[in-house]
């Protein structure tokens, strides 16, 4: 089943990334799909990367961190080789990944209160 | 005999000592523009430009005394827009018109604070100045709430960031008498200008640099008489209805949640978004 999320569906390198273990993501991973899983891991856990990353759209130090940190949360390890997750974005983060985004594209905005004791015009 | 008003006797004393545009971060969630005068932190209420207006008149007891005598002011909705960015360009943009139809259908609004009869703008209390002359005061304290963060609907709704906002507003400040018959007399005016302008740098997520260029500007001097502006002549002839700030509430409503032309939603982030907007 391919990738459905409206920022990672068509993306070749994602595609190939939820079926293909050689295109798994890892440090030292450069391009528009490293920014994209970079949008997705603030959209859905709010967690930043570093300004270096994002603006070169490197899968740097902060990403790993930010993609292992996103793994523990959920506890993604794949039981036949690992017990302890890593900061790779492989079969199953994609997966989740997508899945999540895929939610939040689908749900309502958030749109607090204006403050009501403040004049406005 | 009925009621004289000095109309070219009237005297009003305009106090804008050290009133200045502020800006104020709420709960990293808003953004408040007020005009102060020492801002403390958490009044946003208290009035920054005041004016005394005094005026002879006369005529007999019983009528003078069913005379009001207080403010009206009329605003002109000039322009407000904010600007959002994302992180990076590939998160987008966001524009938001909040001046323009079908949020903002009318730009000449009748405004008013806690909730006054019409026309007034508060409220008048019956005073009497010396020698024979009725006086009233007024005080204003206009403000401005813009969104710190949206989140960007063609853009997986990931959160984009204000980087620039800014909203003017002229103000046109009526001494008026209401006469027993209810019709409004102008006895003199003033006209002024609040330009609320922020640029927004945000550091590790959070709102740190606010870069104030918001202005406050007297335009007119007291003025014998009402406004001649064109388009605040019907207002004038019948200045009733709901309130600017009853207004605004819903045009920011309506342009937060609406679509163009209030709020465009864009897959690319404005060229005018500095480099270092989000670091």
């Amino acid at each position: 089943m391919p990738l459905r999320s409206r920022l990672f569906a068509g993306d070749r390198r994602l595609e190939a990334c939820l079926v293909d273990d050689k295109a798994h993501l890892t440090p030292g991973t450069r391009g528009d799909f490293v920014s994209k899983v970079h949008t997705a891991l603030f959209l859905v856990d709010g967690l930043n990367v570093d300004a270096t990353d994002l603006r070169t759209q490197l899968y740097g130090p902060s990403t790993a961190a930010a993609v292992l940190a996103y793994k523990r949360k959920r506890h993604i390890v794949n039981p036949t080789y690992q017990r302890t997750e890593d900061d790779i974005v492989g079969k199953m983060t994609v997966a989740s990944l997508d899945n999540e985004v895929a939610l939040r594209e689908a749900g309502p905005a958030d749109f607090p209160l204006p403050p009501q004791n403040k004049s406005f015009v | 005999m009925a009621i004289s008003i000095a109309s070219n006797q009237a005297v009003l004393t305009i106090d804008s000592s050290g009133v200045t545009p502020a800006g104020q971060v709420l709960n990293e969630t808003f953004l408040l523009g007020h005009l102060t005068t020492g801002f403390s932190g958490s009044d946003f209420t208290g009035d920054a430009l005041t004016c005394l207006a005094t005026v002879p008149v006369s005529g007999p007891a019983a009528e003078v005394d069913r005379l009001e005598v207080g403010f009206v002011q009329v605003a002109r909705a000039v322009s407000f827009q904010a600007f959002y960015g994302g992180r990076m360009p590939s998160e987008g943009g966001i524009a938001l018109d909040y001046f323009i139809p079908p949020a903002l259908n009318a730009k000449v609004l009748l405004d008013g604070s806690n909730s006054p009869r019409d026309p007034w703008y508060r409220n008048p209390t019956f005073s009497t100045a010396r020698a024979g002359r009725r006086a009233a005061d007024f005080g204003d304290h206009p403000g401005m709430v813009v969104r710190l963060g949206l989140q960007n609907r063609v853009r997986s709704n990931v959160r984009n960031f204000l980087f620039h906002c800014f909203m003017e507003r002229e103000f046109f400040t009526i001494f008026t008498a209401l006469e027993p018959s209810g019709r409004p007399n102008y006895i003199a005016h003033f006209q002024w200008k609040v330009r609320y302008e922020f640029r927004v740098k945000w550091r590790s997520n959070r709102p740190t640099m606010l870069i104030n260029q918001s202005s406050f500007t007297l335009l007119k001097k007291p003025t014998t008489g009402r406004p001649p502006e064109a388009d605040l002549q019907a207002m004038l002839n019948a200045p009733a209805g709901e309130r600017a700030n009853a207004i605004g509430k819903r045009v920011e409503a309506a342009t937060v949640t609406g679509n163009r032309p209030n709020r465009s939603d864009n897959e690319s982030r404005f060229i005018t978004v500095p480099e270092d907007f989000w670091l």
